[in-house]
């Protein structure tokens, strides 16, 4: 399901000082606050997207997000199983290997 | 096994960088691939026997990382020193294994870069995930040629065998003494006094000028009282070393909720002669004595591999401080590595690749007043130009340690929110922090900088490190830019053919070179052959070198003997040449040196 006007490319200039500047905001308000707090900034910067559509795209894309819970398998695996399945996938054609 | 399990009454051990307990049981062989640790005889210094304080002129307390690459560069430069380290060995423990490329130039300008590149293994590519899910990928390769790689991997360890092995054989004014522990240190306005224990007793120093190199639990920094101020997080982390029989790409794979072990996090880079870095970090309230403890780690090892056969090299556990001294240089004494600044491992290979910057910074300026040739007010930039990397260097690991090591719920609920977004909103990927790698430092603020009256539309900028490209020089010889900087100063002028440098330019680049402070000449060209008098000329192979520096006809680049860029000019000038140099030595060029 694409966002037909959502951007979901990065925008801003800085995420380190954005993240940081997040940190921040949640140890000014505290712990007991903080849930409060990003629902707070999420409406600040809804507004400031100022598009509806966009802004519901918005709540859409963090539904899907959280919507997995359940159907991921988190049992154990062994480390060469994981990466395998990481290499099945994404197959790295310049692995020459060498030799231990 | 060496004995650093102290526990101060905090409950940690009272290293900076936590090591518990480092794993190495000298009775059980390592598969550690071709690298046999190498055991330094102890040596009676000749103070012993005389019972009179030695005189030295530079002392260097810790024969690590950053030691090692004091005493090197000091010694490629003709000055005497001596290395008091209290172990017998090469550095033990999970430590550096990613050697950044500045690193390795300036290794290289001692003449090691070559073999430490065919012992290491380079790697672009990494991995984030989070259990199954690729959340991104991303390559450190940056556009264009270059000798060597943005991050090498190859052990600290090797590096300073290396680095031990090449001062033995070149300097026979370079003395490293092992088993040689400092027990006590003080200083006047003339010299610092040490204290020496050996195994066949004790003695004293007297030297002029002291690089304190003596890692994290620097004794320096005690005896001197300096202060390490700054922060930590509660969160330990497991850096293991392990021999494995199983292959995987040089891609680095870092995990969030990884599948294969118990750890909200893991970390897999593999080195090169077989043996993995493992990271994994420890649930709140776990005892890292216990997880330290080999047999735990084996069995959660053992979980992770199942059938694929493994030996622990090391394991450290890490809880991570960021720290630094307020003043690098105290009076005589110069702090360099992690002596002088610690770091949280997950920085982005900050860490050693920093200390190795702080004595190429140092030693230049060092030799440079001890031989007469600079006011000792140089020795103040020490603090000016390397603080701020310091800082820089701080504030990264922090924001890293941040991400990787969220310290309450509502912090770990924004890391969550970044992963969770990171698959299908692409601009996420920018938050995910698991260390930001470090590339070489700028100096663009240093008061020995000059700053551009000319105008250049590039990326470098003085204060910066040298951009390196590929050149040919007048025999013919594919070379590389930054390998002929070499250690002095040198200016780089640029011209279309070695004929186009005219009289005037060539009489310039001769009288700077004769002055008391020779400055080297190197002219490239666009086109290969020809020779100017008294210069090295190098062909820009593949116009590299004229994009990075923005060269035209007549341009200019005045760089330091530590190959950063002092300053640059579109035409040449002996004045301003020698202005610059003055600035850059904080003084006047004397009239005669000693």
């Amino acid at each position: 399901m694409t966002n037909a006007a959502l951007n979901t490319e990065l925008n801003v200039r800085k995420p380190d000082d954005i993240y940081h500047g997040l940190i921040e905001m949640l140890q000014a308000v505290g712990e007991d606050k903080a849930t409060s707090a990003f629902a707070a900034l999420a409406l600040v910067l809804a507004n400031q997207v100022g598009d509806d559509a966009v802004v519901l795209e918005a709540i859409d894309l963090v539904t899907r997000a959280y919507g997995a819970e359940g159907q991921e398998d988190t049992s154990h695996i062994l480390v060469n199983e994981a990466l395998e399945r990481f290499f099945a996938l994404h197959p790295d054609d310049k692995f020459e290997g060498f030799t231990a | 096994m060496a004995d650093d399990t102290t526990i101060n009454e905090s409950g940690a051990n009272d290293s900076g960088a936590d090591r518990f307990w480092h794993g190495r049981d000298s009775s059980v062989s390592l598969k550690s691939g071709d690298f046999d640790y190498p055991v330094y005889p102890f040596e009676p210094p000749p103070e012993l026997k005389s019972g009179k304080p030695g005189r030295h002129t530079v002392a260097i307390v810790g024969g690590g990382l950053a030691g090692l690459t004091a005493a090197t560069d000091l010694g490629n430069r003709g000055i005497p020193c001596v290395v008091l380290d209290d172990n017998n060995t090469v550095s033990s423990g999970s430590r550096s294994i990613g050697q950044g490329k500045r690193s390795l130039e300036i290794w290289d300008r001692f003449g090691c870069g070559d073999a430490m590149y065919e012992a290491g293994n380079p790697w672009t590519k990494g991995n984030i995930l989070r259990s199954d899910q690729l959340l991104f990928s991303f390559s450190i390769a940056v556009p264009g040629e270059y000798k060597f790689p943005p991050f090498l991997t190859l052990p600290q360890y090797r590096i300073e065998s290396m680095l031990h092995d090449h001062c033995k054989a070149n300097y026979p004014h370079v003395e490293v003494r092992w088993l040689n522990r400092v027990s006590g240190m003080s200083q006047t306005d003339d010299l610092v006094h040490i204290e020496v224990d050996t195994p066949e007793g004790g003695y004293s120093i007297d030297a002029d000028w002291v690089i304190a190199a003596d890692g994290v639990r620097s004794a320096a920094r005690d005896y001197l009282d300096v202060p390490f101020e700054g922060g930590g997080f509660e969160d330990n982390f497991v850096i293991a070393d392990v021999w494995v029989d199983h292959k995987f790409p040089p891609q680095r794979m870092f995990w969030f909720d990884p599948r294969f072990i118990d750890s909200p996090i893991s970390l897999l880079h593999q080195q090169k002669e077989g043996v993995w870095r493992i990271d994994w970090q420890l649930w709140p309230g776990a005892d890292p004595a216990v997880e330290a403890d080999p047999k735990n780690a084996n069995a959660k090892l053992k979980k992770m591999f199942g059938d694929i056969d493994f030996e622990i090299q090391d394991v450290s556990v890490y809880a991570f401080d960021v720290r630094r001294v307020p003043e690098f240089k105290t009076g005589r004494v110069f702090f360099a590595g992690d002596a002088a600044h610690q770091l949280s491992p997950f920085g982005g290979g900050r860490g050693g690749n920093s200390g190795v910057q702080d004595v190429d910074n140092l030693a230049w300026k060092l030799a440079m007043v001890v031989k007469g040739e600079a006011p000792e007010a140089l020795l103040e930039s020490y603090n000016d130009e390397r603080i701020p990397v310091a800082d820089e260097n701080i504030e990264l690991s922090y924001r890293s340690t941040e991400f990787i090591s969220p310290t309450t719920p509502a912090s770990m609920a924004l890391r969550e929110a970044v992963l969770r977004l990171a698959p299908e909103a692409t601009f996420a990927r920018a938050f995910i922090n698991t260390g930001r790698l470090s590339v070489a430092a700028t100096l663009r603020e240093s008061p020995l900088v000059t700053p551009d009256t000319d105008s250049f539309d590039t990326h470098l900028a003085p204060g910066d490190a040298p951009g390196d490209g590929p050149v040919v020089t007048a025999a013919g010889k594919d070379e590389w830019f930054v390998m002929h900087l070499e250690g002095e100063f040198t200016v780089m002028l640029f011209a279309e053919r070695a004929a186009d440098v005219g009289a005037d330019d060539v009489a310039t680049l001769k009288a700077l070179n004769g002055g008391m402070v020779p400055v080297r000449a190197i002219v490239a060209t666009a086109e290969p052959g020809g020779d100017v008098e008294g210069a090295v000329v190098l062909a820009d192979k593949i116009g590299q070198l004229r994009k990075f520096y923005d060269l035209t006809p007549g341009a200019c680049y005045l760089f330091r003997p530590d190959q950063h860029i002092s300053a640059r000019w579109r035409s040449l000038s002996a004045e301003r040449v020698t202005d610059a140099v003055e600035r850059a030595i904080a003084g006047k060029i004397p009239e005669t040196v000693t």
